[in-house]
């Protein structure tokens, strides 16, 4: 039925089928609700593209992350509830200066399962890939209801005690809005440490999102990590500032 | 006199034994993919659930993780294992050693 599109309906409103808008409301309320339930599982923190850093981590744990910049904010909450996988709540929140009107805005608050699909030890490195599905509701400044919001992505990082390198794609589809987000980071650690001394990094991250991003957004981090707690502290190209934290715990 | 004796000592010896302080027992492995302290903390923190784990040490440099266990207390090198597994890490070959955590440590740092 044309009514259970995903994509933007160009019919004018009076034209619609009524049991099309029916199902509509049934829609938009379920997404309240889901939102509803997801925001309640969060810690009541701003959001983190950070949350997608380390989507599964020990089993048993719980992991809390959150992520501050100028036109962006994320939080997340997660439980790892058995090997290599994990469920999170998160929120997100873009704006954006469109062509100097009005500025522009996503949010989204979901839930959402990470499974780590691959882990290779060596004895000097380790690579991890995820994958990453989840259903939510979400809202574009343009428009003023909330919508049923599909995001899945995966990421891929390889590590070693003084390398990093990772890849980060999300899609985020619903009725008003479809971004892809990709981002590349590469960071390199002044020196080895023991597990318990600070490790500081600096990482580079270059990131995209697509019918959002008028450009490529480079930032420079610095990255401390000791045990349970990461932070990096960073800056773009724009000389704007960006924080990073996050924490896990059993 | 002689007998009393003898048996005075043969009852007193499992009291003797009891009174000597055990030496420490220690699972010592040796771990892949340990890379930094926020990935490997997950191994601490695992094994600290385990009601028969005295302390912990995870050493990065050495790729070492040493458990000592509580006194007259075991845990089995399966249980070691898994436990490391679902700290997402694989084990490559374990022993038991007559050395505290801290002592380990010590002899990784010189």
């Amino acid at each position: 039925m044309r009514c259970f599109n995903v994509r933007l309906l160009a019919v004018p409103t009076p034209a619609r089928r009524p049991a099309c808008a029916r199902a509509r409301r049934v829609r938009s309320r379920l997404s309240r609700l889901l939102g509803l339930w997801a925001l309640l599982a969060l810690p009541g923190l701003l959001a983190a593209s950070a949350a997608r850093a380390m989507p599964v981590a020990f089993t048993d744990s719980f992991m809390a992350m959150t992520d501050v910049s100028e036109h962006a904010s994320e939080a997340s909450v997660g439980y790892s509830f058995r090997r290599a996988w994990a469920v999170q709540a998160g929120y997100l929140n873009w704006t954006r200066d469109h062509l100097g009107r009005h500025p522009q805005r996503r949010e989204i608050t979901d839930l959402h399962l990470n499974h780590r699909l691959v882990r290779r030890n060596t004895p000097t490195s380790q690579l991890n890939v995820y994958v990453q599905a989840g259903l939510g509701h979400g809202r574009a400044s343009e428009r003023s209801q909330w919508d049923t919001v599909a995001q899945w992505g995966g990421q891929i990082d390889w590590e070693t005690t003084r390398l990093y390198a990772a890849y980060k794609g999300h899609r985020y589809l619903a009725d008003s809005f479809n971004h892809s987000a990709h981002a590349v980071l590469g960071g390199v650690s002044l020196y080895e440490v023991d597990y318990d001394q600070v490790q500081p990094w600096v990482v580079l991250e270059a990131k995209r999102i697509s019918k959002w991003s008028e450009r490529t957004e480079l930032t420079l981090l610095a990255r401390f990590i000791y045990r349970s707690a990461f932070v990096e502290l960073g800056v773009n190209d724009h000389g704007q500032p960006r924080a990073t934290l996050m924490y896990i715990w059993m | 006199m002689k007998r009393t004796l003898l048996t005075l000592a043969l009852a007193a010896a499992p009291l003797l034994a009891l009174a000597q302080p055990q030496a420490p027992q220690s699972l010592k492995a040796e771990v892949n993919g340990m890379v930094c302290s926020f990935c490997a903390q997950g191994i601490e923190k695992r094994m600290k659930t385990l009601s028969a784990t005295q302390s912990v040490w995870v050493d990065l440099k050495n790729k070492t993780v040493a458990v000592e266990m509580k006194p007259g207390q075991r845990i089995d090198e399966a249980t070691f294992r898994h436990e490391m597994k679902e700290a997402g890490y694989d084990v490559v070959r374990v022993e038991q050693v007559a050395l505290s955590a801290a002592q380990i440590r010590a002899q990784q740092r010189k």
